[in-house]
């Protein structure tokens, strides 16, 4: 697969695309789980596995299921592999699996994964699946643990389980309204940082149009 | 060439600006803070400081705010000389506010905190003065009380069946507060002794009252407002409202309790006598807990009300009813989210209570003219 | 003629096709679980296990055969708070009971608690070591209850304190998970009386006796009426009454059961309930233990708890046996009912009556005691039914006991009057009903007998 495409799709998935900040899918867990940076880790880890098998196996699959039934195939694939995932978890990883409780089942609802299903993965090729698998999944665990560690240490005063300070925690950040208000934050900041990227990169280019076009007229003068 | 200011009719010329008004509003919430600081300072003398620290909290409270509005303004590219020039007071009077609403207790952050939420979140992000969804200096409150519970030193008390007052911090932290019962808990609850033997007159005055900075002190509070009300900037009636509706409704609801026996069947007999006894709680349940303060600064914000006449009637006295039964049902100081409340709701009623239309002639009588018109006419081409 | 082909429904195609693949990929993902299920099943030894690691390292090889001294004793399993569903022994003597607590958000919480003895003979107790919780049933906050909860929460904590304020919710509760540490409180508490109660780790006085006392009646399940207090009518000597205790077993008669001392000096008699004064002496007690006096035997004979009672408040009475009730008079729809008569030596009678009108429509029994001279001498309440406030009664009985002494059993109506509680009218009307009918009934039908 060539590089430009590779490049496109990774940088689609972490920035341009990015599922929490840009696309705003999968809020749920976003929301709730944003309490402890661990539990996001684990989370993020969780989704990107599940993510990059259901998109593979739904690519295969993608001339063979017909356009009606696409929808349920989707979600039986999708929730077979949040099933493994989660015997697997609670076989090896115990600690994680009682933090995550009840979520983890509810990444079968997690808009992200049927998203990505049904916009990328049923019409693209299956190693093209795959890395937007991985790098949506990767967006989703940065974006999730950045908007955790900043609750956690605003919240209660600790950092991935490790207690920095006693005694001061704006216990806002840990509850409910504090996730909307450091979510919308975050959505904010994210965006006004890529549009002035974005306009300094267009800005260039225009730039650099204008100066090759000058040069080309230069030359034929 | 001259600056030639370019705008649309009407033009009037008034000296009456936002920065003019605002400082009127410093001006009379400068008695309340006063007060309480002395008030605070004097009202116990194992804890000599609590003055000290009262002036402390307003004057943190206000700094931050300007200062936060300011730094807000830079990131927005503003240039520092017109931010200077076109300040208007606004986030000096939520500061004096929030820090009115802050117990002397209180931990010194936050009053920081509660500002900067308030400021930035409730009013810059949302575009400004004339802008905020909610009042400012409620949202600071509040978000002091989720974020601090303990360190807020406000915790809501309730009484349980027993009597006993029980308090109980934020929704977050575990700690147990140890403030005194303020008056409004020993009004909700039954309190111990200690705490009951305020009058009437104590809590008009504010003297030994246990409660926020500039709260305690119902004389300055209503000074403050006369001078408003005397400047024009305040329209008298709405705190009116709002505070008698508040004193009826807790009647009402202390005489309807009244008729319940202990064994919860509801006794129509008791109906006259325990209709006398509940109006024993009309001027205690006034001059009780942060009502006046809410009633006549904070409620009467000119960005959170109706903009009719008996759109503001209807939201005032809908704002006292709300606040006596929040208080009934939470058994602690319920204006701060009453007033909340009734804020996210004014767009409802600015949306069915519609101000006339300047010129405005109701149809019906157009169509009746129009009849008598057509009659005429046809009458006159038979 | 050529037989021309129907052209197959594309559309009809097309369904087929649709429903066949989903049917295969769901086939196909059911094969691929079942296979992972079996491979990666955890079950509940390696979760114990991991869980003890964690909370209580001597957990060890240890003892983790069920053997018969410590097998669930499954009948006696569940208790008020919840049930406990396993038990295991751990390497050093400790014991791991997995418990089940009810009152959650969603339903229950399973918890592992490690319960370890401690101290010898009169000093003997047994400390909670440890616990964490299992698995539960919906509840999606677990997590809000961390490893900081786990080590302070009823760590160091003697079992026998399962009732008090150390124990109670208000102290170990995690806000927003309110619901679930009731249920892990719950859950701990149903281990601690099982601990108490069925592996007996550490013995109250109250225990004692009943396992002394269940020990000479086979079968029987006894509970402690009342202690000592105000029973020094049956002390003999230098013998006092400890414990008073009714024992009841299916299809037979209730038993009553007198303990008089403590440990080594304890004396049991057994006796059967209901008897008359006459069939008391007469009887033999159904058990006694070995060092009981004969003093004590007499005594207990000669005073049944029944007679105790009412002798309280009507001087040696002694009784004689119930009297026929004469089912006509015996109901009245204004007042209630009667239910017995029981007739003393010398005239008086106890008659039990049911009073109507209490709170939502409830009944108080009360019985009442009427004297030679027709006049009530004294009642008490036995039962009530839906009387929420019935305790406003009960706890100001010093005064509430005068209630009626001295009225005329003949009074036409007794009024309610004075004897009333406040915020408990309905109750006390009832009772008042209750007198009224047992008065009439004494009226109608034993005073005219007479």
């Amino acid at each position: 697969m060539k590089l430009q495409r590779f490049k496109e799709i990774a940088l689609d998935g972490t920035v341009r695309q990015n599922p929490t900040f840009r696309l705003v899918l999968g809020t749920c867990p976003t929301l709730a789980l944003t309490t402890a940076a661990i539990s996001c880790l684990g989370m993020g880890a969780a989704v990107t596995f599940v993510l990059i098998c259901s998109n593979i196996i739904i690519s295969l699959l993608r001339n063979i299921i017909p356009d009606k039934v696409r929808i349920p195939c989707f979600i039986v694939i999708i929730a077979t592999f949040v099933t493994l995932v989660r015997m697997f978890m609670e076989a090896f990883l115990p600690d994680l699996y009682d933090v995550l409780g009840l979520f983890l089942p509810l990444i079968v609802v997690n808009c992200i994964i049927l998203g990505r299903a049904e916009s990328f993965a049923s019409h693209n090729p299956v190693l093209d699946s795959a890395c937007d698998g991985l790098f949506m999944g990767l967006g989703f665990t940065c974006a999730i643990t950045l908007m955790a560690i900043v609750r956690e240490v605003l919240g209660s005063g600790k950092l991935f389980g490790i207690t920095l300070w006693e005694g001061f925690s704006i216990a806002f950040f840990a509850n409910q309204a504090g996730a909307f208000l450091t979510f919308a934050l975050f959505i904010a900041i994210f965006n006004v940082c890529y549009n002035a990227v974005e306009r300094k990169l267009k800005h260039r280019a225009a730039h650099k149009a204008v100066e090759a076009e000058n040069k080309a007229a230069a030359e034929e003068a | 060439m001259a600056n030639y200011v370019y705008s649309s009719s009407p033009h009037i010329k008034s000296p009456r600006t936002t920065r003019r008004i605002m400082i009127d509003v410093c001006i009379a919430l400068l008695p309340a803070c006063i007060a309480g600081c002395i008030l605070m300072g004097t009202a116990n003398a194992a804890y000599p400081t609590l003055g000290l620290l009262a002036f402390t909290h307003l004057a943190i409270c206000c700094i931050t705010s300007v200062a936060a509005e300011w730094i807000y303004l830079l990131c927005c590219k503003k240039p520092f000389k017109q931010i200077i020039a076109e300040f208007d007071f606004t986030s000096l009077v939520t500061g004096m506010l929030i820090g009115m609403n802050l117990y002397p207790t209180s931990k010194w952050y936050v009053g920081i905190f509660a500002s900067i939420f308030a400021v930035i979140v409730v009013k810059m992000l949302f575009g400004g003065t004339g802008k905020n969804i909610v009042n400012p200096a409620i949202a600071g409150r509040i978000f002091a009380f989720i974020a601090f519970g303990a360190a807020f030193g406000g915790a809501m008390g309730y009484a349980t069946p027993a009597g006993e007052i029980k308090q109980f911090s934020s929704p977050i932290s575990h700690g147990s507060v140890t403030a005194g019962a303020t008056p409004l808990q020993v009004l909700l609850g039954g309190a111990t002794e200690a705490t009951s033997t305020l009058t009437n007159l104590d809590l008009f005055l504010g003297t030994g009252v246990a409660g926020c900075i500039g709260e305690t002190c119902k004389l300055a509070l209503i000074a403050g407002g006369i001078y408003l009300v005397v400047r024009g900037v305040l329209n008298f009636r709405w705190p009116l409202v709002y505070i008698l509706s508040t004193g009826l409704v807790s009647v009402l609801i202390a005489w309807i309790d009244g008729c319940y026996n202990a064994n919860g069947k509801f006794v129509s007999a008791l109906l006259g006598t325990k209709f006398v006894d509940a109006w024993e709680v009309f001027l205690p349940s006034i001059l009780s807990g942060g009502l006046m303060l809410g009633a006549i600064f904070m409620a009467t914000d000119y960005v959170t009300t109706p903009n009719t006449k008996l759109g503001n009637y209807i939201y005032f006295a809908f704002l006292g009813i709300l606040t006596a039964v929040l208080r009934k049902a939470i058994k602690g100081e319920a204006v701060s989210f009453a007033i909340l409340l009734g804020n996210i709701l004014v767009p409802l009623f600015d949306m069915y209570i519609r101000r006339k239309p300047f010129g405005y002639v109701k149809p019906e009588r157009k169509r009746v003219k129009k009849a008598a018109q057509e009659a005429t006419a046809a009458k006159e081409g038979e | 003629m050529e037989k021309t082909k129907k052209p197959a429904n594309p559309a009809l195609i097309a369904a087929v096709k649709a429903v066949a693949v989903l049917v295969i990929i769901c086939l196909v993902c059911v094969i691929l679980l079942a296979l992972c299920n079996d491979l990666l099943y955890v079950s509940d030894e390696e979760k114990l296990a991991h869980s003890m690691s964690k909370i209580y390292p001597d957990y060890g090889e240890g003892d983790k055969e069920f053997n018969e001294t410590f097998k669930l004793d499954s009948s006696n399993a569940t208790n008020s708070y919840g049930s406990v569903v396993d038990v295991k022994k751990a390497a050093d003597g400790a014991y791991v009971l997995t418990a089940k607590g009810g009152g959650g958000y969603k339903g229950t919480v399973t918890v592992y608690l490690v319960v370890k003895e401690e101290g010898e003979g009169s000093s003997k107790d047994a400390k909670i070591k440890a616990w964490t919780i299992k698995e539960s049933d919906g509840e999606t906050l677990l997590a809000n209850i961390t490893n900081t909860h786990r080590s302070t929460w009823y760590v160091g904590k003697s079992i026998t304190e399962y009732t008090s304020e150390s124990f109670s919710v208000d102290n170990n509760k995690v806000s927003n998970t309110t619901m679930s540490s009731k249920a892990i409180n719950n859950a701990v508490k149903a281990a601690c009386e099982y601990c108490i109660s069925v592996l007996e780790l550490v013995t109250t006085p109250e225990s004692e006796a009943i396992k002394a006392v269940s020990a000479l009646a086979e079968g029987y399940t006894f509970t402690i009426v009342t202690d000592s207090d105000g029973y020094e009518a049956y002390t003999v000597g230098e013998n006092k009454l400890s414990f008073y205790l009714e024992g009841t077993k299916a299809d037979a008669d209730t038993l009553e059961a007198y303990v008089y001392g403590t440990d080594e000096n304890r004396q049991i008699v057994i006796v059967k309930s209901g008897l008359t004064h006459d069939e008391l002496l007469a009887a033999e007690p159904v058990a006694k233990s070995e060092n009981a006096t004969a003093e004590v035997v007499d005594k207990v004979k000669s005073l049944s708890h029944f007679e105790y009672v009412i002798g309280k408040m009507h001087e040696g009475f002694q009784y004689t046996g119930t009297a026929e009730l004469d089912a006509g008079l015996a109901s009245d729809s204004k007042y209630g009912t009667v239910n017995k008569v029981y007739n003393g030596a010398d005239g008086a009678v106890v008659i039990e009556a049911t009073g109507n009108g209490g709170f939502e429509s409830g009944t108080v029994t009360i019985n009442v005691v009427i004297g030679t001279d027709g006049k009530v001498e004294g009642w008490y309440i036995l039962s009530s039914e839906k009387q929420s406030f019935i305790d406003n009664i009960t706890s100001a009985w010093d005064t509430v006991s005068s209630w009626y002494v001295g009225t005329e059993a003949s009074e036409a109506e007794i009024a309610l009057g004075d004897n009333k509680v406040n915020g408990t009218t309905y109750s006390s009307t009832a009772i008042n009903h209750a007198m009224n009918m047992a008065c009439h009934y004494y009226v109608k039908c034993i005073a005219a007998a007479a």
